[in-house]
């Protein structure tokens, strides 16, 4: 019986100690798994990353950039221009992979995507001249977006209307005033050509690229008036319906929050400017024309104040506090709000 | 074992008295040349893969995907992966699956074993940024807050009741504690936004998703939803502006309040927001009828009776001294008496000039007297009423706290302000009590916004009365404020305008306000400004030790200035073995071997100091780490530096990804020298200061230690609280509420 028992509670141990060994066997292969890495092999870490990097980009290559900020990548970077560096690191660090050449085409391509996106339209136009003549397969696709960046770099790149004042023949010493007329003509030529071009794009990313041009060059000419507004005759009034042009033009651009805040920005500036100019004390001060300004800029801040979520809220927010400190400044019996 | 501890430490003592040497050859190793890697199969097939992506065609992306997966199946029939399909995938996809679209094909693609864990967690952040997934995830914290705030209004006050040494005395007054701490989460309740925050972030982030994907199905189904919560915003917004409106009322700003009260009835136009404006108004018409009196003329109002007067007033005005004649007419006496307080004034007594400036405004029904209590009040001209004033409020305040504690918190605005004071009385009594503790904590009570405006009254004073009247007692007044708050060039300043300061109290105040410049110059981070902050303490305090330290500084910062100093130290180079090997910095084997003897790496490790030369830190001859290392200057090849930069980069990358604690720190600078390092264009170095990249790449154990602190993944933690206010002690727990997003600040209004 004895001996019964002593086999028993052997075999119950020798048990155990399988079942013991099994599951520590079980653990560890458990904990290896857990802990392993799926790391791409090295050999074809460059392809891997070219197509990676491809990929990221590709995603991107359809937004509508004019609309929406541009997205971010996981180095929280602009996505354009993350891709753009990191296809230089790839071209850095695996030049011995690369040198082949079996990925020039698509390098070249894909940098051109990128950089049209950062505004470098002829380096953008280099890179897709190359991609052409390297990759048949996107040579179509390359060179008409050279040829689009190319027409579209000469026109953004053409000398600027904010041309130097000339002297005034009929006034010794004195300055002519700018040539308001001949500047608005030429800001209008770029705009037709930048219709033009946004014509001949429709239906492609460049559309957006493109959008974005007309917006910078609206904002130039309002801009243009914005700082004349001192020298020419009716030059607030100007100034003002320029930048109301843009921000009614522009309300669905990604730059809309700003443009109405340098519509308020003016606002206010043109309120401290009366204020300089007609000190409230004085007999000439009219509180109706002040009060007119400071709530046309305030309820301008207002509004951006309030959009939840966007960086120009606190800018906004600030602001409208300290143009409203400078008004209620100004001797309560001369504005009311 | 002791002989084992006894070889241990004779081995210890013996490495740390081993003198180190300096390596034997170069620091790192010659420009390399390696011969280029002939593409296969495989190879081609990314690049076709490529091709079709970048042109936008999904037949030809899913050809070239399908000969990518065969291509691996015949190179590797039994693996392992090479891991270039699933990059293949995502490729294909990016055009294959456009937008929204592409969310699903990247949960499938997450599904594969094969991905490589860099991207995992790329494409992982990349679902998790979708604004659906964002909103749902703002949701449930917002729901979880709620749900925490009604735990902890019921676990402290039972956790206090019931597990606390004084259990016996704290458990029967539970059903009062509970009581009180759910009216209070009543009262808060009561208060709280309409859309509390978490939902504001969820409302932008459904409408990001109606304004970017306006075809999405999810559109149409949130459009309620979306509705609910824009109303509950203007009532959020119309909240916090009444809020203003009547802060600003509080403050007696009426015209301010009507513009807040007129900003809530935008939003809603509510029987509050009106009652408000309606209050405003009739505070700034009580202003205006003052206004109107103040200008209104009670003397003759005709002309002859005003030529008439006219000999009067000049005789009163004209004294020959300038100090004004005795009033040939009695009704002009206060007249003459204003004026010859501001005689005393004009002549330097300013204690006599305010002393009948009070005598005459004390007198009421004079119209002079007006004027009299118009300037007194003027803290601008008459400083030294509002600095006696704001000492005593300050005073008063400070008695009140110690005698009474926290009776003396006033209660909140509206009648849940009252509840939710007399709902604490009991504890504020009972604080109240405690008089001897809050007389132990007298001496350490930081000094209140009071003091500070104190002190700006009494600058004003010195600024306009330096050797006035009350001069002595104001000067000693703000050398004790600034001395008690360690400005020492502040209390510098005080002192030295004092004419009886001893020459020893001025050094002694010189030294301290020199440390205090030496410390404020040391801290800035940029050299030119450094340089400038250290020279004026040499200049402004010449005779002082820290003066000299500052001298020190500024030479040792001429000669040891480098135009960038990028630092890549020993842990991290011992980390992440691909930057300091041949790929990378090419760094000799011996420094990284832990023997000195053959030479080894400072902690330092090796800076990038401008242009493409490197200064590698080994260390110095002692051997101890702690010792300024030896600086062994090198040079890499135009291609071996880009090759850096780009391998330091994507390292920080890839790191990025695996390791949440290795988050990408932005530097400006830096990636302006790595741009041109990429570009070729290393050794063209920017010498401006503003352009300086000083940074510092460090090994994770350098930062975290062994063992890094983890958040914790649940939610609850016991917490034992005790105060010295109330004499309590409890333990319960508690639910820790989700932490609000950084980008919380763009919603707070």
């Amino acid at each position: 019986m004895h001996g019964l028992l002593q086999r028993a509670i052997g075999k119950f141990r020798a048990a155990s100690r399988r079942r013991a060994k099994a599951i520590g066997l079980a653990f560890v292969a458990a904990l290896l798994t857990a802990c392993a890495t799926t790391e791409v092999d090295p050999r074809y870490r460059p392809s891997a990353s070219a197509l990676e990097i491809i990929a990221v980009l590709e995603r991107h290559v359809p937004d509508d950039t004019y609309r929406f900020e541009p997205a971010r990548d996981f180095t929280d970077r602009n996505v354009y221009r993350s891709s753009l560096l990191r296809l230089e690191n790839l071209e850095q660090l695996h030049g011995d992979a690369l040198r082949a050449g079996h990925l020039d085409g698509a390098i070249a391509f894909a940098k051109g995507r990128a950089l049209e996106r950062l505004r470098a339209y002829d380096l953008a136009a280099d890179a897709y001249h190359l991609a052409a003549e390297r990759e048949p397969t996107l040579r179509d696709e390359a060179l008409r977006s050279a040829d689009l960046l190319d027409t579209l770099h000469e026109v953004v790149t053409a000398p600027t209307p904010l041309a130097p004042a000339k002297v005034d023949p009929q006034r010794t010493g004195a300055l002519a005033l700018p040539d308001v007329d001949a500047a608005l003509a030429r800001f209008e030529e770029r705009a037709a050509k930048l219709e033009e071009l946004a014509r001949a794009a429709e239906g492609t990313h460049h559309a957006y690229v493109i959008s974005e041009e007309i917006e910078r060059a609206d904002l130039e000419r309002a801009r243009y008036f914005s700082r004349l507004r001192d020298v020419l005759p009716d030059g607030d009034v100007r100034a003002v319906s320029e930048l109301e042009r843009v921000a009614l033009r522009h309300g669905d651009s990604k730059h809309a929050n700003r443009h109405l805040l340098a519509l308020a920005d003016l606002y206010a500036d043109l309120s401290i400017d009366y204020v300089e100019d007609h000190p409230p004390e004085g007999l000439l001060f009219d509180p109706g024309a002040f009060k007119d300004l400071v709530d046309s800029g305030s309820r301008i801040y207002e509004m951006v104040a309030a959009r939840d979520g966007a960086p120009e809220k606190i800018e906004a927010a600030r602001r409208l506090e300290a143009f409203l400190a400078f008004a209620l400044s100004v001797d309560r019996d001369r504005f009311t709000p | 074992v002791k002989g084992w501890a006894i070889a241990l430490a004779a081995a210890g003592a013996l490495a740390c008295a081993t003198p180190a040497a300096l390596p034997e050859g170069p620091p790192i190793g010659p420009p390399a040349r390696h011969a280029a890697i002939v593409p296969d199969e495989l190879d081609h097939a990314a690049a076709d893969l490529a091709v079709a992506v970048l042109a936008a065609d999904p037949a030809r992306a899913t050809r070239a995907l399908d000969t990518l997966e065969g291509a691996e199946r015949a190179l590797r029939p039994d693996g392992p992966a090479t891991g270039l399909v699933p990059a293949g995938f995502e490729a294909a996809d990016a055009i294959r699956a456009p937008g929204r679209a592409g969310l699903a094909a990247t949960k499938l693609l997450l599904e594969r074993d094969d991905l490589d864990d860099a991207s995992r967690a790329r494409l992982e952040r990349w679902l998790a940024d979708d604004p659906l997934a964002l909103a749902q995830q703002r949701i449930g914290e917002a729901r979880f807050t709620a749900v925490a705030r009604l735990f902890n209004a019921v676990s402290e006050p039972t956790g206090r009741s019931l597990i606390s040494p004084t259990t016996i005395f704290a458990a029967p007054l539970l059903p009062f504690t509970l009581g009180s701490s759910l009216a209070h989460y009543s009262i808060d309740f009561a208060r709280d936004d309409a859309l509390p925050l978490q939902r504001r972030q969820a409302l932008v982030q459904w409408e990001r998703l109606s304004h970017e994907y306006p075809d999405a199905p999810e559109v149409a189904e949130l459009a309620p939803k979306v509705a609910d919560y824009q109303q509950a915003w203007r009532e959020t917004q119309a909240a916090s502006a009444r809020r203003r409106a009547e802060d600003a009322l509080d403050d007696g700003l009426p015209d301010a309040a009507w513009i807040y009260a007129q900003r809530a009835r935008r939003y809603v136009d509510d029987e509050d927001a009106r009652g408000l404006t309606a209050r405003a108004e009739a505070r700034i018409a009580v202003r205006e009828r003052a206004l109107a009196s103040a200008v209104r003329y009670g003397g003759a109002d005709d002309a002859d009776s005003l030529a008439g007067e006219r000999g009067t007033v000049i005789a009163a005005l004209g004294g020959a001294s300038g100090v004004a004649a005795a009033p040939p007419d009695p009704r002009l006496a206060d007249e003459e008496r204003f004026l010859h307080a501001n005689a005393l004034g004009r002549a330097g007594d300013d204690g006599a000039m305010w002393a009948e400036l009070d005598a005459l405004a004390d007198e009421t029904g004079s119209p002079m007297a007006r004027h009299a209590d118009a300037l007194r009040r003027d803290r601008e001209r008459n400083p030294y009423r509002a600095f006696v004033r704001a000492r005593s409020a300050e005073r008063w305040s400070t008695t009140g706290w110690v005698l009474l504690g926290p009776l003396t918190a006033a209660p909140g605005r509206g009648a849940l302000g009252l509840l939710d004071y007399l709902l604490d009385l009991p504890w504020r009594i009972q604080g109240a009590a405690l008089l001897p503790v809050r007389l132990i904590q007298l001496p350490w009570r930081e000094s209140t916004p009071g003091a500070a405006a104190t002190a700006v009254h009494a600058r004003t004073y010195l600024a306009l009365f330096p050797r006035g009247a009350h001069a002595e007692e104001v000067r000693d007044w703000l050398l004790a404020f600034e001395s008690d708050r360690e400005n020492w060039v502040g209390a510098l300043r005080v002192a030295e305008s004092a004419p009886d300061s001893s020459d020893a109290e001025l050094d002694v105040l010189r030294e301290r306000a020199a440390e205090q410049a030496l410390k404020v110059a040391s801290a800035e981070k940029r050299s030119d400004l450094r340089a400038r902050l250290l020279a004026n303490v040499v200049q402004a305090f010449p005779e002082t030790r820290a003066g000299a330290e500052a001298g020190r500084a500024v030479r040792e910062q001429v000669v040891e200035h480098t135009s960038h100093a990028v630092r890549l130290s020993r842990g991290f180079l011992l980390e992440n073995h691909a930057v300091a090997g041949p790929g990378g910095l090419d760094l000799a084997p011996a420094l990284l071997d832990g023997d000195p003897r053959n030479g080894e790496l400072h902690p330092d490790g090796v800076t990038l100091v401008g242009g493409r030369e490197l200064s590698v830190a080994v260390l110095a001859e002692s051997g101890d780490e702690d010792d300024p290392p030896r600086q062994i200057a090198a040079r890499l090849s135009e291609a071996d530096y880009g090759r850096l930069v780009a391998l330091l980069e994507e390292t920080s990358f890839r790191n990025s990804l695996l390791d949440d604690d290795d988050a990408i720190d932005a530097n400006a600078q830096r990636d302006v020298v790595f741009e041109r390092a990429r570009l070729g264009l290393a050794d063209d170095v920017d010498e401006r200061p503003a352009a300086e990249a000083r940074y510092a790449y460090r090994g994770m154990r350098e930062r975290y230690g062994m063992v890094r602190s983890r958040e914790q993944l649940i939610p609850v933690e016991l917490v034992v609280q005790g105060s010295l206010t109330d004499l309590t002690l409890g333990a319960f727990p508690r639910l820790r509420p989700p932490k609000t997003t950084p980008d919380a600040v763009l919603y707070r209004d």
